[in-house]
């Protein structure tokens, strides 16, 4: 189940839009959000531009699309398909409804009317099993729909933040690359 | 320029600057520096003089002057001018600058000068940075200058507010033989009067205006054992977020989120700070920390080049908002969320509530704040049980869920309950159409209205917001449900404050609970019978809400269902700020004591408020810990907030006052208005904890301190008896406004006031803010019969009013047309002798006996008369903030006995039963200074 969105500036991670989550969801993923943070200051240009990193309970999945990374925590049984699609589907309505903006902007959460759209699209991604019950198959629909997303770097949060890891897609390649040496 | 600290005027100190090689002068006086030599005023007619830029030399000017923008700005072109007649000013003025103090890394020299120029002489305004304009060249001030250029320049002293401080002088006047005179309540408080230098701009904004905030004192006593000799309270009256009418400037924002803050105090940066250590650190005028001053400061961001300092808006005005950055977000600014819960009870149909109430929201949804388009909303009906409308988006089809289970409040659905009010228009639209009807025949009596606010609470709780209650009856099921516990015996008597004291814990436990969530409640209050308005007051006194009480509406009277439409629609107009917190600073020694108004107190002094409405008054009183040295003190209110456009924003209101040491000055720089509005707030404060016996006293006891203490210390009279009555000349007219208070509904003795009334009239003595409240407490009385022609009419400063006449029935006349008003409430007393001509104008009836009393709607009539008496009534509903529309009733002189007895009680210096005329109470005040031994 998607339980919360950012979007931040991948330049400087000001935050440019955000879910409005309750209390509970609130505080639940206090570390998490934190977590999210961390992340989005270790982003740097060559950073690879799909991530999911694993963290307890959640995984974060990020997409960088046109200078904004946009980010969701989801349970970890949430599927990585799923999630990758959300967040695609929030880039392209957010860049054609904010695109040209961006850059310019300089107060936190400028674009946080967003959040109905989020809000909205969140709904359709709603967690896989209630909605098969419902028999509605949103899910299903969606699944047609999918794209390729098999080829994500997955990290885990430890390591990222513990070890220090680096985003990056070309360090990433090369351990890669190492590993089947 | 050997060794230039020879040459510096008093008070001039030269410090060699390593970096840049050169001299900096700096001000012992103000810590303010500069580059170029200060000169002492007698130099600067010498033509030979290094430099053209004015220094805050000691000019001995004793009045301080302001000059517009324009008029500074024409001694730019005056400064030209001088160029092209004296070779050696212009010399001067071209020679270039090697360094920049303020603005590192400008490049236009000439900037730089003007830039240091205008931070000296004029500020800003908050104006774009003037440039010598051509036409200022051919205004006044550039003739001046070329007829004589030392005076030119030492008018420019003048302007800097260098000339010695003059003091506030102490007029005593006698109380027994100088009746108050109402045109003195619209007099400005007394002046601040503050060192020179301690602003660090001229700029007539520095000072926090007396509508955001005015303190009780204008003139701080240094020491407890001081303030204490006066009796006169020291409290800060706020209303930090204050209606904007026409003319009234906008709060300058400050868009960059560069917020310099004190790193000990926490402090915002404000016009008394200094400056020190060559404009690249700041010293806190609370607690005299050192600080850095932010890399960004004097970097403008918009066009990326190097900013000047001196414009930046938090240092030319004491009221600033700022844009917060995330540091200030605890989660992402919210949107707005209004739940309506409407009572559909067969009392609330039948008064024509439910109509009037959902006709008006139809009518304002354009107004509710939804510039982001993510404002939302829900409608709960509620009568013994709960009505749910789930309006999916995209439908213009809602449909009704009933939830009978009221012990156990639950949502009926998890989505669609609260909708996005842009994308469910048409829904809500249809809804709010038809809901009226759908419950037309419900004869169901009863109110669960404890399990619709706890309905309510889920439907928002994870976002916050506003929950809106319109309510006819009783709540008399569930959680909250209340007894009728009026009791005619008991009113009057030391009982009955027991009656203005929460009947059940519920509220008061849920109220906290809505504090926690950002939920705030307003309450719309409708019943005839009664309704325990003391109780649900409770719920928006601590979620910084309003109450608003319609007592027997009924919507059938037009007059009814206009000023309910209209303040209903105000409100839901009104740009609300969400999620605040507020709290005030205050210079070293000085702390807030206690705290009164509309909110919740969260962790010793901060004051928490889910959503605050425009034009709520709070009362702060402030405690003197210690002996304060500091020639002035610094009061800074600031308000962490979310718009209700999706925008996190602090608003800062900072205040300084000098300090004083000398009795009189305190005497004199009292402000009577601050301390009636802060009497207000403890009377009713004290009448609930105590009696309401006790609060009248409280206050009389406190006017009769005052009056010792100034007997005491100000008059030849000391402690013996006199035949005089001795206040000072700006607290004259404390006494009318005590009284005035002990007359107030909410305060009044008598067995004849509904408690409900009451305790409307204490919320509204409570959060009124000082312009609507003085007025609430001392009526305005005109005389229209026979105002002078001119008055009705449009003139400079919109329609022209009658004089304010004293409260006294004296004036009134057999054959005259008057009209009472305390701001809630218009009276229209016509004599019993007014000629058929006046009534025929007037009323558009034939004579005086065919007028009926009442409640009315003045008709418009073809006459110049008819046109004036009209013009005046809008004025007063209008003039003052708020969102209150008054109800108009015309009272006969023989007409019934109630209504003309509610319109005489307005008449405060009259004697009404057992409450004194202003003579005995004068003459009470009297005997008690007199008598008792000080």
């Amino acid at each position: 189940m998607v339980r919360s969105t950012l979007i931040v500036r991948a330049s400087d991670a000001l935050p440019l839009a955000a879910s409005v989550d309750d209390e509970q969801t609130e505080q639940t993923l206090q570390e998490h959000k934190q977590q999210a943070k961390l992340v989005f200051r270790r982003i740097t240009p060559n950073a690879e531009p799909r991530c999911s990193i694993e963290s307890g309970p959640y995984t974060l999945h990020y997409l960088i699309a046109d200078g904004v990374v946009y980010l969701v925590i989801a349970d970890k049984s949430y599927p990585r398909k799923l999630a990758f699609s959300y967040l695609d589907e929030l880039s392209k309505e957010f860049l054609t409804s904010y695109g040209a903006k961006v850059e310019t902007v300089r107060k936190p959460y400028a674009f946080v009317s967003f959040d109905t759209f989020m809000g909205k699209t969140a709904r359709l991604y709603q967690d896989t099993r209630t909605a098969n019950a419902a028999g509605s198959s949103h899910v299903d629909k969606l699944n047609d729909e999918l794209q390729d997303v098999t080829r994500i770097m997955t990290k885990n949060m430890e390591e990222l933040l513990w070890r220090g890891d680096s985003l990056d897609s070309a360090f990433a390649c090369f351990r890669r690359d190492a590993l089947s040496l | 320029m050997a060794s230039p600290s020879q040459q510096l005027p008093p008070g001039w100190a030269a410090e060699w600057d390593q970096t840049n090689q050169r001299y900096l002068f700096i001000e012992t006086a103000t810590g303010r520096s500069q580059w170029e030599v200060p000169m002492a005023p007698a130099d600067m007619g010498n033509p030979a003089s290094p430099s053209v830029s004015p220094p805050p030399a000691n000019a001995p000017h004793s009045k301080r002057r302001q000059y517009a923008a324009g008029q500074t700005q024409a001694y730019y072109g005056a400064t030209d001018g001088l160029a092209a007649a004296g070779p050696a000013y212009g010399a001067a003025a071209q020679q270039p600058q090697p360094a920049q103090l303020f603005t590192p890394g400008l490049a236009a020299e000439n900037q730089f000068q003007q830039q240091q120029m205008q931070a000296q002489q004029a500020g800003y305004y908050g104006g774009p940075a003037p440039q010598a304009e051509p036409e200022y060249i051919n205004a006044p001030g550039f003739g001046q200058a070329q007829a004589g250029p030392v005076n030119a320049l030492a008018d420019q002293f003048g302007q800097m507010n260098v000339g010695g401080p003059k003091r506030l002088t102490l007029y005593t006047t006698n109380l027994l033989t100088s009746p108050p005179d109402p045109r003195e309540l619209h007099r400005p408080p007394p002046d601040i009067i503050l060192p020179q230098g301690a602003s660090l701009s001229p700029s007539p904004t520095a000072n926090a205006d007396p509508s955001y905030q005015r303190c009780t004192l204008n003139a701080v006593p240094v020491s407890n054992s001081l303030l204490n000799k006066t009796k006169i309270p020291l409290a800060l009256i706020l209303t930090p977020y204050r209606t904007l009418k026409e003319g009234d400037d906008p709060v300058p924002l400050v868009t960059d989120t560069v917020i310099a803050r004190c790193r000990r105090c926490r402090t915002y940066i404000n016009p008394y700070v200094q400056f020190i250590d060559g404009g690249n650190r700041w010293r806190c005028c609370m607690c005299n920390m050192s600080n850095e001053v932010p890399q960004l400061f004097d970097w403008d961001q918009v066009r990326n080049q190097p900013g000047d300092r001196w414009s930046r808006a938090e240092l030319n005005h004491s009221v600033v908002e700022f844009v917060a950055p995330t540091e200030y977000m605890v989660r992402p600014p919210q949107p707005a969320v209004y739940v309506f819960l409407i009572d559909v009870s067969h009392t609330a149909i039948q008064s024509g509530m439910v109509a009037t109430a959902t006709r008006t929201i139809l009518e304002n949804l354009d107004r509710i704040p939804n510039e982001d388009s993510r404002t939302k909303v829900a409608i709960v009906a509620f009568d013994v049980s709960l009505y749910f409308f789930s309006m999916p988006s995209g439908t213009t089809e809602s449909s009704m869920l009933v939830v009978s289970d009221i012990d156990d409040v639950f949502l009926p659905k998890p989505t669609d309950l609260l909708v996005n009010l842009a994308e469910a228009r048409a829904s809500l639209e249809a809804l709010l159409g038809r809901l009226g009807d759908m419950f037309q025949e419900n004869h169901t009596i009863g109110s669960a209205l404890g399990p619709a606010l706890q309905a309510g609470f889920k439907l928002m709780a994870p976002i916050g917001g506003k929950v809106i209650v319109l309510s006819s009856s009783l709540p008399s099921l569930g959680a909250g449900a209340l007894k009728n516990r009026e009791d005619p015996k008991i009113l009057g008597t030391s009982k009955e404050s027991g009656l203005l004291q929460a009947a059940s814990p519920f509220y008061k436990t849920f109220a906290i609970e809505c504090s926690r969530a950002q939920v705030s409640v307003d309450m719309f209050l409708f019943s005839a019978s009664y309704q325990d308005v003391a109780t649900l007051a409770c719920l928006p006194h601590y979620t910084s809400g309003q109450t608003y009480f319609y007592p027997a509406f009924n919507a059938s009277r037009t007059e009814d269902a206009i000023k309910f439409a209209h303040e209903f629609g105000e409100v839901l107009a009104m740009p609300i700020m969400l999620e605040a917190v507020m709290r005030v600073r205050a210079s070293k020694n000085l702390r807030m004591s206690s705290f009164h108004g509309n909110f919740f107190v969260r962790s010793t002094d901060l004051l928490a408020m889910p959503a605050v409405p425009q034009d709520q008054s709070y009362a702060i009183e402030v405690q003197i810990e210690d002996t304060i040295t500091a020639p002035f003190v610094v009061f800074q209110t600031a308000v962490l907030h979310t718009t209700c456009y999706g925008e996190r924003r602090i608003r800062v209101v900072t205040q300084a006052l000098p300090t004083t040491n000398n009795l009189s000055e305190i005497f004199a720089s009292a402000d009577q208005i601050a301390i009636a509005t802060l009497l207000a707030n403890k009377a009713v404060e004290r009448s609930i904890t105590h009696k309401l016996e006790d609060a009248r006293d409280a206050l009389f006891n406190k006017m009769v301190e005052i009056l010792q203490a100034y007997k005491a210390s100000m008059t030849a009279a000391g402690a013996g008896a006199s035949a005089q009555l001795a206040i000072s000349e700006n607290l004259k007219l404390l006494p009318v406004l005590v009284l005035g208070l002990i007359k107030n509904v909410g305060v009044r003795q008598s067995a004849q006031i509904p408690p409900d009334l009451r305790a409307y009239a204490q919320a509204l003595l409570t959060s009124l803010p000082s312009q609507v409240l003085v007025p609430y407490i001392h009526p305005t009385f005109y005389s229209l019969h026979n105002m002078s022609p001119e008055c009705g009419t449009v003139g400079e400063h919109g329609v022209i009013m009658p004089p304010p006449l004293p409260l006294t029935s004296e004036r009134l006349e057999r054959h005259g047309l008057f009209l009472i008003e305390d701001g809630q409430t218009i009276f229209l007393w016509v004599g019993r002798d007014a000629v058929p001509q006046l009534v025929m104008d007037v009323f558009n009836l034939p004579n005086y006996e065919v007028l009926r009393g009442g409640k009315t709607t003045l008709p418009l009539l073809d006459n110049p008369f008819s046109q004036r008496v009209n013009a005046v009534v809008q004025k007063t509903r209008e003039m003052r903030r708020g969102v209150y529309y008054p109800h108009l009733y015309v009272v006969k002189e023989d007409g019934e006995p109630p209504l003309r007895l509610w319109a005489l009680s307005c008449l405060i210096q009259d004697r009404a039963d057992v409450l004194p005329s202003y003579q005995q109470f004068i003459s009470q005040l009297r005997d008690k200074a007199n008598g008792s031994s000080y």
